[in-house]
């Protein structure tokens, strides 16, 4: 996939992730993934609480400022596809992965449950109290 | 470098080329626990980490900086 072009459905945005490998993990407060190639770097750092679900196994909760050894189970994206991407306007956030696995990210009242940065200034925010910040692409934007 | 969200949600002001959220500092518009907004700024280290107002990175609570903050603030500018 080579477009950084964001989707937009009626209650939701297709992020442009779609066949982008999680290339690194990185822990401090959040859990960032950094995905795709160096020409077209997204990273995606959740701060909030997040379920993740490997193949057919119940979801189970995460908390990215917890203690660091307990986000053992969602390392498990390192150097898998994205399937499916998609952010909704309510500040939610749902990725499946190539071989099943899934990651879902509720809004949070209080703090930024999530933001994505990508290529020529794309960037969402989940809002705290729900709702996102879009900033698309822009073909004047440096990569 | 500045650009607004498109839908008036906030404002990044950001190193041309930096990488991620690196370099930046972020205004946001208010919300039901900021009511004169709050904002966001990242060091340079990787993609850029939140910092907390002595520049030090930190947790959510910490990083969320309400925008009527009197300052100082260690990190910014960078």
């Amino acid at each position: 996939m080579s477009s950084s072009e964001l989707v937009e459905g009626a209650d939701n945005w297709e992020l442009p992730l779609e066949g982008r490998e999680v290339t690194q993990c990185c822990v401090d407060y959040a859990l960032t993934l950094i995905l795709g190639d160096p020409d077209a770097t997204f990273s995606l750092a959740i701060e909030q609480r997040f379920w993740f679900a490997a193949n057919d196994c119940d979801a189970e909760m995460f908390v990215p400022e917890g203690s660091p050894a307990a986000l053992g189970p969602p390392l498990a994206v390192l150097h898998q596809s994205v399937k499916r991407a998609i952010a909704y306007k309510d500040g939610r956030l749902e990725l499946e992965f190539s071989d099943g696995m899934r990651l879902r990210v509720p809004a949070s009242e209080k703090f930024e449950a999530w933001n994505l940065v990508g290529p020529s200034g794309l960037r969402l925010v989940s809002l705290p109290s729900g709702g996102l910040a879009v900033w698309q692409p822009d073909s004047d934007a440096p990569s | 470098m500045a650009r607004e969200a498109e839908n008036g949600q906030g404002i990044v002001y950001q190193q041309p080329g930096a990488p991620g959220n690196a370099g930046s500092i972020r205004i946001m518009e208010p919300t039901p626990d900021y009511p004169n907004g709050y904002f966001r700024y990242y060091n340079n280290e990787g993609r850029g980490q939140p910092l907390e107002v002595d520049g030090k990175p930190g947790s959510p609570s910490a990083t969320h900086i309400p925008e009527d903050f009197a300052g100082p603030l260690q990190g910014w500018p960078r």
